[in-house]
This record gives structure tokens, sequence and C-alpha cells, in this order.
């Protein structure tokens, strides 16, 4: 009996978790690439070869990024790619293609399918190594070996070389000897023991591996020692001073080196061109012979020239001068190659260049012939702004905004502008009207549902782009060199300090970094519609940033200042006019190494700021073991709609709205459940702890999301070996303390907590709500998924109040049953098969339509979207009939019409009767 | 005597694959590290359909073989397909692992690969409700094709026996029917008359005539159709009468 009623219970949840699903937004077929589209990336530059003679012309490279593939050397695009494992595992050490190899005597290139040769061979990671050879064409393995190294803390600093089908792996054991063990490289069978070379000069800062050669920097010499000849004879070769920068190899010469700019050879047996003094070099052939290339950015001009190895008289052929756009940053020049015909003038060999800005830039012809802009793989911050308005709209906007006195003047307003209006109309049709701006001819003027917008990223490089949301079209790129990330991992971030709504004025954005020369904050203002620096650009500051936050708008140009808490606990304020509105302000910060928290109040006295150290937390535990691992606070646009939540009994549920609690979350190894996690509810005004909740056998990664009076978290459970996610809501109660203004100091009791723990059967990567306008909308939470795709969850399946028995008064309040699994149907996968190769994070904004969230998918590669958790219910259907209702309106008046002409007349009739 | 059936089926099914297992067993060279092996099946192409596979081109131009990737713990390890469907992911240490293989268009079944610390290998199918549960899958792998996503909803066309049987059309139409067709039915004269005479005066009266209202409003009078009332009423009781 109880089997059946479970069955019974089961099957109910079950049909009306369909129903729910069914209410589901998902994706027409018709809809692909309407509004959404994605950039595939594959990193910053690590190798490259360019190979034009290949009946199938290719680029074929490494990234930082552990990404291998080939781009078409015409266009740069993607032929294929192939995104291997994370670091350490995935960290590309070789990367050799047959027919690039140092002398010609290689006998590498076999044919195709078999598996004697290889058409390119990576070498990754060093415990394991990875060996794999790769079909170049297509893209798929060909075979694959692996080594395990008996040392693996020494086997960390191993590097590989690649002679005559013999793969050398040199493990150095520092000032100590050198391990020198050989492969045949595609079988992984060693050819012979192990040959142990002592070496005690060698030390990890100034060796490196030219060709075959070690070689080691020792104050004015080179020692150099030749792994592959028979006696080990250590070459001493000395030279002119101390180098000042450090030493580099040149790949494809065998003992050459780069020394302050110059070339270097250890080994007798190559000559080099010493005279030459350049910031990068290559070396290639040009109608057969070797040719030593280099590329000096001189005034914004790239000049490429190039000289023949054996008598190094210059190739005139190959000289090149090409405009070098700023934004790049400073090339240096990684492979090139010509179309072998006879006599070659030099006009069809491309240059592969890479940059400091982390783009790929091909040259062919004295012009850049493409670039890829590759910083785009690693965004850490974006942000959606609105278009400026059209002029006509622009005045309007002034117009309302303004505080008219009296009427009379208002009245006098709306005519002149009224006026204006029909003159510009006027001069417009007879085609006198003023020329369109830039941005208006870029087709950048704000759509009537704010649907198209400005989305600004940043990048880890320092480069920041402005790229149009709907039509994913750059249309600005600016660079700033020099600028790194915050310690406490902390990412560069990017601040909007004053947004498109203030007409005249134009929107500004801030970036807040910090140095790599000084560790003191930069702070770079601009304008994120035209990508222009504003207020003076970069600004240096004297301080290191410890703490930022955004002041609200001032009175006369509406710009927020950015309050900075630095290294000493002084508070300062950018610009320096808002400071009077950093009064009466909390601060927090939190070392995620020793978890402690501070709270400060900053108090303006006498043109003085200060910041007051009012409270402490210590989450480190009673061995101070636990590491902060997240911190979520609550978005700051976000504006929470319904105050509660309506029972089965008619009664409200009132939230526990409280836009100043913080959620930390703490790990830490345990003994007898392996790791620990801790999460923490904190007040960061009062610095009170209104929750805490401790899991157990739980690990990372985690992920979290924070909003309204809910939280989300995922994590990995290793006790039943899966990822879990648990939901949180905070309820005030049946009453509200205070229904008008929020209050830290006086805060209400603790809150009601509603707790539920889900099964998710994948791995999560990313986790965002959507956010609105007016929050009327519902939540929806988007999870990244492993697989590269970003699911749409409601909030209803992941509602910790989900009863777990059948009542009927959690049926009344709409809740769904407990299932333990959450369902991800297929339909809710807002990218499609346009998955995000390690996806990374999910950012969201609001549009201006009340139902659509605008968000962007970060990762390897970019998907942008919008969703619209409830339907786009302020909005017509894009395939809204209006033939239909046309005709139905059409036929429906013409109906009652000729219905009453016919009642009437029988009226008429019935009279006479 | 079902359940003992299924149970000697079940226990059947074990030891055959421990079996197979048994003699599949192999251990690494590589010290404490252990490779996984396994195929992938091309997608449209079945396991049944035997060497005829060629590898099927999808939508997008790339193979699928490139598209395709097997990783473990969201790539920590992971492995790649050759051409001909084979993979192996080496260096993994022993341990339990969920093995995902992901394609963008076509969704293959995790598997669970445990490595006990001999090397011995076992797959099973992933169960995330009842880790305990273990339901054997043959080793190596080979990862079949389940289907092919559907990732969009299927426009709703407009049909006109859709429009007819929709509730709101049939709620108004059998009304109407009802209205036009009984009283001819009915053969009664009396009946009849006395239909016609309850509904169709009722529905004029109730109903407003707009040019009406308007002449009256614009002539500022007192509207005509309470003159007109008691005249129809009249009527009605005179017929009755």
């Amino acid at each position: 009996m109880d089997f059946l009623k479970s069955s019974a219970g089961t099957l109910i949840s079950l049909l009306s978790l369909l129903l729910l699903l069914s209410t589901c937004s998902g994706l027409y077929e018709d809809q692909i690439k309407k509004f959404d589209w994605r950039s595939v990336h594959v990193g910053s530059l690590k190798h490259a070869y360019v190979d034009l003679n290949h009946f199938q012309p290719r680029v074929l490279l490494s990234t930082h990024e552990q990404v291998i593939g080939s781009l078409c050397p015409k266009t740069g695009e993607i032929i294929w790619r192939q995104v291997l494992e994370k670091k350490p595992r995935g960290d590309i050490k070789l990367l050799q293609v047959s027919g690039f190899a140092d002398d010609s005597s290689d006998t590498a290139a076999a044919p195709m399918g078999s598996h004697l040769g290889f058409d390119m061979m990576t070498v990754q990671g060093h415990a394991p190594a990875l060996v794999r050879g790769w079909n170049t064409n297509i893209g798929t393995i060909e075979w694959e070996w692996s080594i395990m190294p008996l040392n693996t803390e020494r086997a960390q600093d191993a590097v590989w070389f690649y002679s005559n089908s013999v793969l050398y792996h040199v493990v150095p054991a520092w000032r100590s000897h050198i391990e020198v063990t050989s492969y045949f490289a595609t079988s992984g069978h060693t050819t012979g023991s192990t040959s142990k070379i002592m070496a005690a000069w060698i030390n990890p800062e100034s060796c490196l591996l030219s060709g075959s050669f070690y070689v080691c920097l020792d104050g004015k010499q080179l020692i150099s020692l030749d792994l592959l000849a028979k006696s080990t004879q250590v070459i001493a070769t000395s030279l002119g001073s101390e180098p000042s920068s450090k030493i580099q190899d040149l790949p494809g010469l065998n003992g050459a080196l780069i020394v302050d700019k110059k070339l270097v050879s250890v080994n007798k047996d190559q000559a080099v061109c010493p005279d030459l003094s350049s910031d990068s070099f290559i070396v290639g052939s040009f109608n057969r012979r070797k040719v030593i290339a280099y590329a000096d950015l001189i005034n914004n001009m790239l000049n490429i020239n190039a000289v023949y190895l054996d008598d190094c008289s210059p190739v005139p052929e190959l000289h090149l001068s090409v405009a070098f756009a700023d934004h790049y940053g400073s090339p240096s020049l990684r492979s090139f190659d010509c179309k072998s015909t006879r006599n070659s003038d030099g006009k069809n060999c491309l240059f592969l260049l890479s940059t400091s800005a982390e783009s790929i830039v091909a040259v062919q012809q004295g012009r850049v012939r493409w670039a890829r802009e590759e910083s785009l793989a690693n965004v850490i911050d974006t942000q959606f702004l609105d278009l400026p308005l059209a002029d006509s709209e622009g005045t309007l906007e002034n117009e309302m905004k303004g505080k008219a006195g009296d009427i009379a003047t208002a009245f006098m307003r709306r005519i002149t502008t009224q006026a204006i209006q029909i003159k510009s109309l006027f001069l417009h049709v007879i085609g006198l009207g003023p020329p369109p701006t830039d941005t208006q001819r870029a087709g950048l003027v704000r759509d009537s549902f704010g649907l198209h917008k400005m989305l600004v990223l940043l990048t880890r490089s320092g480069k920041i782009f402005g790229i149009d949301n709907i039509a994913g079209k750059h249309h600005w790129q600016l660079y700033l060199p020099n600028v790194a990330g915050f310690e406490n991992s902390e990412q560069m971030r990017l601040i909007v300090q004053r947004s498109s709504k203030h007409f005249p004025l134009q929107p500004l954005c801030a970036i807040v970094a910090k140095s790599v020369e000084n560790g003191n904050g930069v702070l770079f203002r601009f304008n994120p519609i035209t990508g222009q620096a504003s207020e003076g650009g970069l600004l240096q500051l004297n301080y290191k940033i410890k703490q930022l936050a955004l002041l609200p708008e001032t009175e006369e140009d509406y710009v927020k200042g950015v309050l900075i808490l630095d290294g000493a606990n002084k508070v300062h304020v950018e610009p320096k006019h808002a400071t009077p509105l950093a009064h009466g302000l909390y601060l927090y910060t939190a070392d995620l190494k020793t978890a402690e928290l501070e709270g400060y109040y900053v108090k303006y006295a006498g043109g003085e700021l200060s910041a007051l150290p009012i409270w402490n937390v210590r989450l480190g535990g009673h061995n101070s073991e636990q590491q902060i691992i997240s911190v979520a606070s609550k978005n700051p646009i976000e504006h929470v709609h319904s105050q509660g939540r309506v029972l089965g009994d008619r009664s409200v549920l009132y939230k526990y709205i409280n836009p100043n609690l913080v959620a930390f979350v703490t790990q830490a190894p345990d003994a007898t459940h392996k790791s620990v996690l801790n999460m923490y509810l904190i007040d960061v005004v009062s610095g009170s702890v209104i929750f805490s909740m401790t899991h157990r056998k739980v690990r990372a990664p985690l992920h979290i999301v924070h909003s309204e009076n809910w939280l989300a978290y995922s994590y990995f459970n290793d006790k039943v070996r899966r990822t879990e996610i648990t939901t949180i809501e905070l309820y005030e109660g049946s009453a509200q303390a205070n229904n008008s203004v929020w209050s830290s100091l006086q805060a209400p009791s603790m809150p009601l907590v509603e707790r539920q723990s889900y099964i998710i059967p994948t791995i999560v990567e990313a986790m965002r709500e959507t956010i609105t306008e007016r929050g009327i909308t519902n939540k929806h939470v988007l999870i990244g998924t492993a697989s590269g795709g970003i699911v749409e969850m409601p909030w209803h399946l992941l509602d910790p109040r989900r009863p777990i028995s059948s009542t009927t008064q959690g049926r009344e309040e709409g809740a769904i049953p407990y299932i333990p699994e959450l369902p991800l149907p297929t339909e809710n996968y807002i990218n499609y098969n346009q998955t995000v190769a390690r996806l990374r994070n999910i950012y969201t904004a609001p549009s201006g339509l009340e139902s659509t969230c605008l968000v962007v998918a970060t990762g390897l590669d970019i998907f942008v979207t919008r969703v619209a958790p409830s339907k786009t219910f302020d909005l017509l259907k894009e395939d809204f009939d209006y033939i239909l209702i046309s005709i139905v309106l059409v036929v429906l008046t013409s109906g009652s019409l000729i219905v009453r002409h016919l009642a009437s007349r029988k009226l008429l009739k019935q009279a006479w009767k | 005597m079902c359940y003992k059936l299924l149970i000697i089926a079940a226990l059947i099914a074990l030891s055959s694959s421990e079996v197979v297992i048994g003699q599949e067993d192999l251990v690494d060279e590589v010290s404490g590290h252990y490779t996984i092996e396994g195929k992938v099946y091309a997608p449209d192409v079945g396991p049944g359909l035997g060497q005829q596979g060629h590898a099927v081109a999808l939508p997008n131009g790339n193979k699928w073989q490139v598209d395709l990737s097997v990783s473990i713990n969201n790539g920590e390890y992971k492995g790649f397909v050759r051409e001909d469907g084979q993979f192996i992911i080496s260096g993994v240490p022993s341990g339990s692992y969920v093995l995902d293989v992901y394609h963008p268009d076509i969704f293959y079944e995790p598997v669970r690969v445990e490595i006990n610390p001999k090397g011995k290998f076992r797959a099973r199918k992933v169960n995330y409700m009842q880790p305990a549960q273990v339901v054997q899958v043959p080793y190596p792998l080979r990862m079949k094709p389940l289907m092919r996503f559907k990732y969009f909803q299927t426009r709703e066309q407009w049909k006109i026996t859709d429009f007819l049987f929709s509730p709101m059309v049939l709620m108004m139409a059998l009304p109407l029917l009802l209205m036009l067709v009984l009283p001819k039915m009915i053969n009664d004269p009396e009946t009849k008359k006395e239909i016609e005479n309850m509904q169709f005066p009722k529905m004029t009266n109730d109903m407003p005539e707009i040019s009406e209202m308007l002449t009256s409003f614009l002539a500022g009078k007192q509207p005509e159709p309470k003159e007109k009332k008691p005249i129809t009423a009249n009527k009605q009781t005179k017929k009755r009468n």
C-alpha cells in the first residue's frame, strides 16, 4: 500500500514538474544567432609555425591557455582547435611540427595515418608528461604515450627537445647534474639508459635550452654544454658585459641565443650575425636560403627586416614597414613563411607576430592582414552601458530633467525645443543637417527597448574592448600596459562612474588596477562609448589599494566617486570633490589566507577622511586552518519587487532582505572528514554573524549566487562523489520589523532560515542569477556546466521550501514537491550547441525591458545573449500573427454591421406583422 | 518467483562481466598511474552497423572527433579521440571518476570508472541518487551516442483544425448551433412562438443602439427608447393575451 502511495506521489510530482518545465522559456530554431553570438579564441601565443607550402596552408600553434590549433593563414579563422587539460597537466612544453626541425635530416614526416611518424607532436605536463601526436589536417590525435618521472619535483623544471626522431627529456638537478633520457618520439620506448652529466654550475634563474645546448648565464660569460655530443665538454663563451635582461633562445638555430637584443652562438658550428640588434628575431627560409628576420617598433611603425644567415647580407625583398596600432602593444616576431616560387619577391611571405596585449597579428604585403584578439580568452570584468541618445531625444531628456521654476518658462522651453526639432527635421530633409556623429554613423544609437548596449570587456592583459552586444562588432580597443590584478587574487576592476542617463555629459568608466612597476594603484578613466581616455586618463596613485567602494552620485557632474582604502588604512576618494559623500560609509576587508574580516566606518571631519575599525571577525577556526574560498555579496543594482511570499493559509511570510548581507565560504582540510566547508552569512555593517552552516566531506569547486533573500551554492560532495547545490532562504517571519527603511544597526531578530540541498547531475562551472530593471520578473539561476553549456534553472526548482511530503500547504503555495535530482532539460540550454570552452564566469545585466536580461558568458570563448525568465510578457511575440488578427478584426466588425442591418430588418418585418 | 529469476539473471550478468574485466586487466608500467581505454562510436552510425561506420560530418563542418572531448573532473584528465573513435586517458591515479563524453550536438551517457589501488578497472553506470547501486558496463569503455540534443522548441503553426477545436471556439460554436438548430427542430408551433418571443426581443432591448444614443445626445433630448419600451411591452402582453 505504501509503495503504491509513494509511486502515486512521485507520479504527481513528476507530472507537476513536467507542467512547470513546459512553461519554461526555450529557444526556437529560427532564433539561432538572432540575438546571440559567440566568439571563439585560442589564447595568447606560445609556439607558432606558419606553413604556406603545405597542400593546405595553415598556421599551427599552441597557446598559454593550453590550446593547440590550426589557423587559416588568409583570414586567421580557426580551422580546428583542441583544448587540452588544465594546468599543470596541460602546460605545453614543446610543440614540434615535422619538417620544422633544426636540420633537414628529419625523418619524422611519414604518411598520414601511419604510426611511424607524426605531423605535429606536443609534450605537456611534467608528472606525468604526456606526449601526443596530432593529425594537423583535421585535428585528431594519432598516438599518445606518457611517462611518470621518479622525482616529480625535479621534473617540474624539465625541458624537452627533439632531434632526429628522438625526443630528449632533460631534467636538471640544480647545482648538481643534468639527467638526459631519450625516447623514440612516436613510441615512447627509451633508446638507452638515462645519462647523468655532472654540472654544478646550473641554477634555476639563468639557464635555458637552445636546441641541444644547455646554456647558463654566469656573470659575464655563458656556460654551455652540448647534450648530444659524445664528450661532455663544457664550453664557455664570454660576453662583453653582463647582460641587463634575461637570455632567450632563438628557436630554429642550434645553440643560438639572444642576449641583450643581440645574437650570440655557443655552437661553434653555427654562425650567427652578431651585429644585428632588435627586439625579436626569428629564423626562416627564403628562396631556399636560411634567413634571420627581425622586427622593431619605431614611432608606431613596425619595421621588419631580414638578413641571410650565411653571409649576413640584407634581404631587400623581405623588408616591410607597417603602421602598427597602439592597442596591440609591443610586438614580437614569432614565425614567418613564404610561398616558395622561383625567385620570390617576398610579397607572398606571411609574418606572424604576438604582442604584449595578447593579440596575434599577421602581416603580409605591407599591411596587417588579420589580427586575432586573444586577450578575450581571459575576460575578468564586463559592463553593459546604454548607448548615447540621438540628439533630438537628448534635448527632450534635458527638458524632462530640468527643474522648471514656473509654467511660463517650461512652456517657453517646450516651444523652443519643438521649434529646434522642426528646424533640424527640415534641414535634414533638404540635406543640410549636421553630419552624423561618429557613434551615430557606427549605428550606436539607443533603441527603444534598451536591448542594444555597449559591452565593455576588461581582460587580464590590460586590454579593454568596446563591443556591440547585438552585432558583436569591436568598436574600440584600448591597451593599458603594465597593469595587473591585486593581491589576495583579486582581479582588476571595471567601474561605471557615470551612466549614459545624464545626456549632455558623456558616460564615464574607470579601471582600477595595480601597477606592475611599483605595486601602487592605477586609475584609468575613459569614455566607454568612444573608447577615448577622459578626465585626464591614466592616474598613477601613490598608495597601494586594499579595498574600494563606489560612492553615490555627486550633485554637479553625476560622477560616482571611488572610495579607496589604502594599505595603511587611509581613505582616499577619486575624484576629490566627491569626498564629503564618503561620510558615514561602512567598509569591510577580507583576508583570504587568514580568513580575517575587518569592518571600518568612514568619517569625514575637517576636510579629512578617516577609517575607524569597528569590528573584526576571525573565521579561521580553532587552529586557523580555514581559508576563505569565496565571498558573495548581492548585486548593488538589484531591486526586490515582492517583499514577501503568500503561504497556503493566505498569510504572508516576509523576506529578510538585508542589502549588507555577505556570504563567506571557508574551507579547511580535516583529519576525520577529509575537508570541511563552512558558510557564514555576515552583516558587513554591524559585523554580526546572521547564520552559519557546516558541510563535512565537502570540497571546492565552489560557486555561489546571492540575491534577494536567498543564496545558492554548489560544491562537490566527496562522500557520495557528486556535485550538489544547497539553497538557503531567509525570512523575517509573518511581520516586518520596519517596512520602510533597513538598518543593520537596529537589526531585526534573527531570520527564519529555510534550507535544502539538491543533486545536480553535472559539474558546475559558474553560476549567476538573472537580473532585471525592476525585479518583477522571476529570478532564474544560470548554471554553467562542464560541457560548456549554460542552463537556465528556474528558482522554483531550487526553492528550499519545496515540500518533501506532498502536503496540501506546499501545493497551495505553488511549490513543487521535492525531488533530489535537478532536471537539466536540453531546451533550457540558452547557448544550444554554441558551447563556451573553459567557461569561467557569467555576467548578467538588466535591459530596458523588464522581462529581458542580458547575459555574457566568458571563458576561452565568449557567448552573448539575452534571456527572458518569465517570457517576454512586455513584448509582442516575434511570431505574432498580424495578418490573422487584422482579418479577425475586419471580419468581426463587418459581420456585426451586417448582422445589425439584418436584425433591424427583421425587427421591422415583425413590427409590420 | 519473478524476483528470484531477476536476481539470478543479475548475478549471471555480474559474474560474466567480472570475468571480462579480469581478462582485460591492464596495469600500466607507470607506478600507480593507469590508462583508461575506450572507444567512442560515431554519431548517427550505431555500433550495430559495424565496419561501414564512416565518420559523419555534422552540420558545423568539423569532424565529430574534433568537436568531441572525453574528460574527467571537467578537464583535469582528458582523452582525445582518434579518427577511428579509440581514445585513451593516460596517467590517471587510482580512484573513482565520472568520465564524460562531451559533444555539442550528441548526448553520450557518462560512465563511472573505478580503478582500485591494484590497478583493476571497473566501469559502471552513473547513479547520483543511489551511489551504492552498481550496474556494470563493459570495460574497455564503449561510448555509444544516445541521442541528438533537442535544444529548440518547435514553433506552433496555425492550423484550421487547431482553431476549430480550441475550447474557445467550441464554447462559442456549440451554443450558437443550439440556438439556431433547436428552434427549427421543434415542431410544436406554440413553443416555437414562445421561444421566439422570449429571446430575440430581449437582446435587442438590452443593446442600446449607438446611432440612437448619438442622436439623442446631439438633440439634447431624453432618449426615446423609454417611450418605446412600454410599446413593446404592450405588444408582448397583447400577443400573450
